[in-house]
């Protein structure tokens, strides 16, 4: 429960700084705040409390003893391509800063309407 | 005969990363690698055809039998659709050819190759959360594509772009994971199965997280505030592609989320609603635009909002006559984006105001130009008009004769801004020292392949009918995909 | 191959060659089209009286091509005009640039009035429809950018008419799931009243824009202004009556006459009917007056040809035999008389370069073949006789008359005489009075124009002689379309009133004539000849140098006299109503602030307004 309310007020935190901060650099860590807050509400969905991975390390393991595999695979897809976006974003943001001397977001809106 | 479907998503991503290594042995080579490559994924996606429209075909990879595994299900939707997504992408490589030389051209084509790897990944994959992994891809490549240019704007388009793009994978992430925590499962065959028997409560938060993100891309009208400033200030083939790829992924997406997958009535109404006033915000915003490639950004969302018109009606010829329109779409928009790339290039402006009298200095581009306006005004005989045709005739049957009439007012709008431009390019007095250019061939070839399609679509609209009865039906009918999908491991 | 099919493909293929082909050469272009037009004419005249058919299925929809007597009377319309005025552009055209688009516009008006006409089903009707009007608008823009906002008026007009008219053929459909005209008009008294006027309120929004009725005219005056002269024959001759032959199907092959049944009857026709008498008769007045105060050659013709066909609405609009007669013999008469007349002064045009009647002046020496031919139009416009514009007016009176229509008799008469007005100022401004000297030494149009115009001008004094060829055929198209021939045997025409005899009519007018110009020639010939520029003001005598043009503030009485009833333009109304709109629609765009936050802000609230109305969307 703990890992529900943990990732879900991760993504309210960082829609809140999508939303208000004026500042891109830290909408980009708006974004990945939620990002992370949405991995680790797909980890925690696949984990039952008490089980252990799904390796079979131990021949008396069965399958019921084990966490779902899937989660921490999408999870893992997930954060690469999180980390790919975060990447991109930034060095948008650095071309920003190149051109117009400002990282406040309100500033940046010459195209419009 | 068609080879391993497979190849078609593994090709792009291999030659996409084979690129910067060639370009080291060879610059000039590296240009023809997209349209080689897309040029067999186009010819994949022909052979496919005649399998495809009798029964889907079900690509198991690595023996992990479909609700396992990922699979690909190219079903007439998902067959036709990447074929359209190919066509758009050879036509807008062999464009390519001749336009991007300055630059680091390599990194453009290899971004090309990626977007449409990307996209013809996401309608072919029967897996959601593949789906979502092309999702990415084509929008990652997006976003780096619409800051290309190194300009002021572009970079400011980019960011806005990927700021809602980011969003939007956001919500389709947590969709994914909702319906994974409730079904067990992300084969979307499977999904459609199981998600009878989950919470409507949770399913249909889940639908809406998806339908949010999914529409993003569609273009959906409160959505959209990305489209028109990544169309205007990305590249131009790349805004064609935008138009011709990105956003009929996406429009594929929600289509196969609210038919195929889940079982909402009352989504349909909402995507009628949302489809109407997408256009009419869209078509408004079109009519007094300074700039061309905006203003047509503009009307390609209007033409999505009529997509979306006729997928909210849920009925067979609506939906056909939907998929009818995104091919139309798929190739006039391409057309008239590619067309006005050179008009904007040799007019050394992007302003419409500075295109006057280029029907004198470049009459070909010109035509092509007026050619797509009048193809996406719906004038026959070209194909436009059918589509436009059964979309209308199937809202009036439903009995929404008012958004019909709301469509149509929609139209005359479009007609008023586009006719405006076409006025300036033939009869207005061109403009002192235009640097009067000699238009690549292979620009000439891509847009005569556009409008040549587009003509005999028109004149011979069953033609391609034929191919988009199935994948209405597939649409429509879900039991066929789940069964051929379920049946694929047996 | 078919024949009907065969026509649309040799007119639609011309369009398409004549395009291609004129890249080459300034002949082949014109003669392709003309050769063209000529070849699908001949096989059109062999269509006559046949019940030809041809029908095949686009995307699931019925099309049905088919002749019957009614359209091969419109499509002698439009083949008579096209070939006439493909001629004249020949000579017309030559050295003016873009003429391979003005071919190419051309045919293609030709080949989708054609199809038009022979629309057996409502899709193929609009199909063509809005081809006609794409083309014929690539004919109001052909010259300068500033027939740019003309043209645009044109297409945005035609396309609210032609919209309208689609919202009602899709309605249809979804009443009868057929486009068919005969599942129409079978099916057309099992809809409910309301359905009923709807659809007949779309459908005549339809064809009142093209046919120019008021007040949705407005597009016209400029659009035949500004097209190419031979078009604007073919514009104002066959293709504004494309608009009164959708009114004739409405009327008689949809079903809409049929509405008397059901609604209030005003002294014997329906009350949809009657409303639409008086806009026709509005029209007309008004198209009159407007006439009257112009200064544009082309412009005063346009208004008479709104003006015109008001009458012929009018007529139409009675449903009556006599009243539909006077229709049908009112629109070929009026494809014949504007045709030449259009032709005539693209002629003047075409030598002086003006359009300005205040310019011009004593042009009948000088070009007299022309004189003749707008000397025997204005005739026919008039309505007197001994040319077929007596007849057709005279049929309208009638009409109105057997219907005790008394007020709109007195409209439709007071029109009339008033259009004397105008017709008197068209000729007289061009070719009597003084002749400005630049003009001096101005020839006739060479052969190829004058041809065209001669034979229409024949026409209307064949016409004038022998009505009842034409009548015949409007009376096979009367029965075709369900209504009771119209009675006449030869050169009588008999109604309830007694009958006319238009050969006695013509007999007497010529004799008379005849009279009248033996006496002027022998016992009048002691006139005392003067040279044009022989006048005196005040007893000082004008120098050379000042032109006291007569034609100049023409009709200024009259001007200033109806000039409250004109200064409230409809045009105008639409043009404010146009950059609200546009103003308005502007406003919206503003909802694209540029600022990505507020973009953000959408998806969330788009996001959570969707988790509020969640249970809707179950």
């Amino acid at each position: 429960m703990i890992y529900y309310i943990a990732a879900i007020s991760l993504i309210l935190i960082g829609i809140y700084a999508v939303l208000v901060k004026k500042n891109m650099v830290k909408i980009v860590l708006g974004l990945t705040l939620i990002d992370s807050g949405v991995n680790i509400l797909i980890v925690s969905l696949g984990y039952i409390q008490g089980k252990t991975a799904p390796i079979f390390s131990n021949p008396t393991l069965t399958a019921q003893d084990m966490v779902d595999p899937v989660p921490q695979a999408l999870v893992l897809t997930a954060i690469v391509i999180g980390v790919a976006v975060t990447a991109l974003a930034l060095s948008i943001v650095i071309r920003i800063y190149d051109h117009h001397k400002t990282l406040n977001i309100n500033k940046i809106r010459e195209l419009k309407w | 005969m068609y080879l391993d479907p497979v190849l078609m998503i593994a090709l792009p991503l291999f030659a996409a990363f084979l690129i910067p290594p060639l370009a080291r042995i060879s610059k000039g080579l590296v240009k023809y690698v997209p349209v080689l490559i897309i040029g067999f994924n186009l010819y994949e996606m022909v052979m496919l055809l005649p399998h495809s429209m009798v029964k889907p075909v079900i690509v198991v990879i690595a023996a992990w039998a479909p609700p396992l595994g990922i699979n690909l299900t190219i079903g007439p939707l998902g067959n036709i659709l990447a074929l359209i997504i190919s066509l758009v992408g050879f036509v807008v490589a062999i464009y390519n050819i001749r336009f991007m030389e300055e630059e680091p051209n390599e990194k453009y084509h290899m971004l090309f190759l990626l977007l449409t790897a990307g996209a013809t990944g996401m309608v072919l994959t029967g897996d959601i959360f593949n789906m979502f992994v092309f999702l990415e891809i084509t929008s990652i490549s997006s976003y780096a594509l619409t800051a290309f240019l190194r300009d002021r704007d572009g970079a400011e388009a980019a960011f806005k772009y990927l700021l809602i793009g980011s969003l939007a994978s956001t919500f389709i992430l947590l969709g994914i994971a909702l319906i994974y925590a409730t079904t067990g499962t992300l084969n979307m065959a499977q999904i459609a199965v199981r998600i009878k028997d989950v919470d409507p409560r949770i399913a249909i938060m889940a639908l809406i997280l998806l339908v949010t993100g999914f529409g993003i891309e569609a273009e959906m009208f409160p959505l959209n505030g990305w489209a028109p400033d990544a169309y205007s200030q990305a590249p131009t083939p790349i805004g064609a592609a935008f138009g011709g790829i990105v956003v009929k992924a996406g429009v594929y997406a929600l289509a196969r989320l609210v038919y195929t997958i889940f079982d909402f009535q009352g989504i349909f109404h909402f995507i009628l609603i949302a489809g109407i006033i997408t256009l009419l915000i869209a078509e408004m915003s079109a009519i007094r635009q300074k700039q061309l490639k905006r203003m047509l950004a503009f009307s390609s969302i209007g033409q999505m909002g009529l997509v979306l018109i006729a997928l909210g009606l849920a009925t067979t010829r609506g939906v056909e006559g939907g998929l009818f329109q995104m091919f139309n779409h798929a190739m006039i928009k391409p057309l008239l984006f590619l067309s006005a790339g050179y008009l904007v290039f040799y007019s050394g402006s992007k302003n419409i105001e500075d295109m006057d009298g280029m029907g004198r200095v470049k009459p070909l581009l010109s035509f092509f130009f007026a050619f797509g306006a009048f193809a996406i005004l719906g004038l026959p005989p070209l194909s436009g008009f059918w589509s436009k045709f059964i979309i209308l005739s199937e809202t009036i049957r439903n009995g929404f004769i008012a958004i019909a009439a709301l469509a149509l007012f929609g139209s005359i709008i479009e007609a008023v801004y586009y006719l405006r431009v076409v006025g300036r390019l033939y009869f207005k007095a061109p403009h002192e020292g235009l640097h009067v250019q000699y238009v690549p061939k292979s620009a000439l070839v891509a847009m005569g392949i556009l409008a040549i399609i587009t003509l005999i679509a028109g004149l011979y609209p069953d033609f391609v009918m034929v191919y988009l009865k199935p994948a209405a039906a597939e649409l429509l009918d879900k039991t066929v995909y789940i069964k051929s999908v379920l049946m694929a491991g047996l | 191959m078919e024949t009907i099919p065969l026509i649309l493909s040799i007119l639609f293929g011309t369009a398409v060659a004549s395009y291609i082909v004129g890249k080459l050469n300034y002949l082949l272009k014109v003669g392709t089209s003309i050769v063209g037009l000529l070849w699908a004419g001949w096989l059109f005249l062999g269509l006559q009286g046949t019940q030809s058919l041809y029908s095949f299925k686009v995307l699931g929809f019925d099309i049905i091509w088919r002749m019957n007597p009614l359209s091969w009377l419109f499509g002698m319309i439009i083949f008579g005009l096209a070939i006439l005025a493909a001629i004249f552009s020949g000579s017309y055209m030559k050295g003016k640039e873009r003429v391979d688009f003005y071919c190419f516009a051309m045919c293609m008006t030709v080949a989708s009035m054609f199809g038009i006409v022979v629309s057996g089903d409502l899709l193929s009707f609009f199909f063509f429809w809005e081809i006609m009007t794409w083309s014929s608008f690539l004919m109001v823009i052909y010259y300068r950018f500033e027939a740019q906002a003309a043209g645009l008026r044109y297409f945005v007009m035609s396309m609210i008419g032609a919209y309208a008219m689609l919202t009602a053929l899709l309605i249809v459909y979804a009443q009868l799931g057929t486009f068919s005209f005969d599942a129409l008009s079978a099916g057309w008294s099992g809809f409910s009243l309301a359905l009923q006027i709807w659809l007949f309120v779309l459908f005549v929004i339809g064809f009142a824009v093209k046919a120019a009725m008021m007040p949705l005219h407005t597009w016209a005056p400029d659009a035949y202004t500004l097209s190419p002269s031979p078009f604007t024959a073919l514009f104002s001759g066959a293709l504004s009556k494309m608009g009164i032959y959708g009114l004739a199907l409405l009327f008689f092959v949809f079903g809409a006459g049929k509405l008397a049944s059901n609604v209030v009857t005003i002294q014997g026709i329906s009350l949809p009917g009657y409303i639409l008498a008086w806009f026709g008769a509005i029209t007309a007045l008004l198209g009159t007056f407007k006439a009257i105060v112009q200064d544009d050659a082309k412009k005063l013709l346009a208004y008479s040809s709104i003006g015109q066909l008001g009458y012929i609405i009018l007529g139409f609009s009675l449903s009556t035999s006599m009243g539909v007669t006077a229709g049908l013999f009112q629109a070929v008469n009026h494809a014949i008389f504007k045709g030449m007349l259009f032709l005539a002064v693209g002629a003047v045009f075409y030598r002086t370069g003006t359009r300005k009647l205040s310019e011009m002046g004593g042009l009948i020496t000088r070009m007299p073949y022309t004189f003749f031919v707008v000397l025997l139009g204005i005739i026919t416009v008039a309505g007197m006789p001994p040319l077929s514009g007596f007849t057709g007016k005279w049929l309208i009176y009638e009409a109105l008359i057997e219907k005790h229509l008394i007020f709109l008799a007195v409209v439709a008469f007071g029109a009339s005489t008033a259009a004397f007005l105008y017709l008197y100022r068209l000729i007289f401004t061009i070719f009597l009075g003084q002749r400005p000297k630049r003009f001096d030494d101005i020839k006739e149009v060479p052969w190829m124009m004058r041809a065209p115009m001669l034979v229409l001008a024949l026409l209307t004094i064949y016409l004038g002689f022998y009505p009842y060829h034409l009548l015949d055929l409007i009376n096979q198209a009367q029965v075709s379309m369900g209504i009771a021939p119209f009675d006449l045997s030869h050169s009588m025409l008999f109604n309830s009133y007694g009958n006319v005899d238009t050969m006695t009519v013509m007999n007497i007018v010529a004799v008379v004539f005849f009279i009248v110009f033996i006496l002027f020639n022998t016992l009048y010939k002691r006139s005392r000849k003067v040279g044009l520029k022989d006048i005196h003001t005040s007893g000082e005598v004008p120098g050379e140098e000042i032109n006291l043009h007569y034609a100049v503030d023409f009709y200024q009485p009259f001007a200033r006299g109806v000039s409250f009833f004109l200064k409230r333009s409809v045009s105008k109304i639409y043009a404010s109503l146009a950059d609200n709109l546009e103003g308005f629609f502007d406003v919206m765009r503003y909802i694209y602030t540029g600022n990505g936050q507020t973009y953000a802000l959408f998806v969330i609230v788009a996001l959570a307004f969707l988790f509020l109305v969640k249970d809707l969307l179950v």
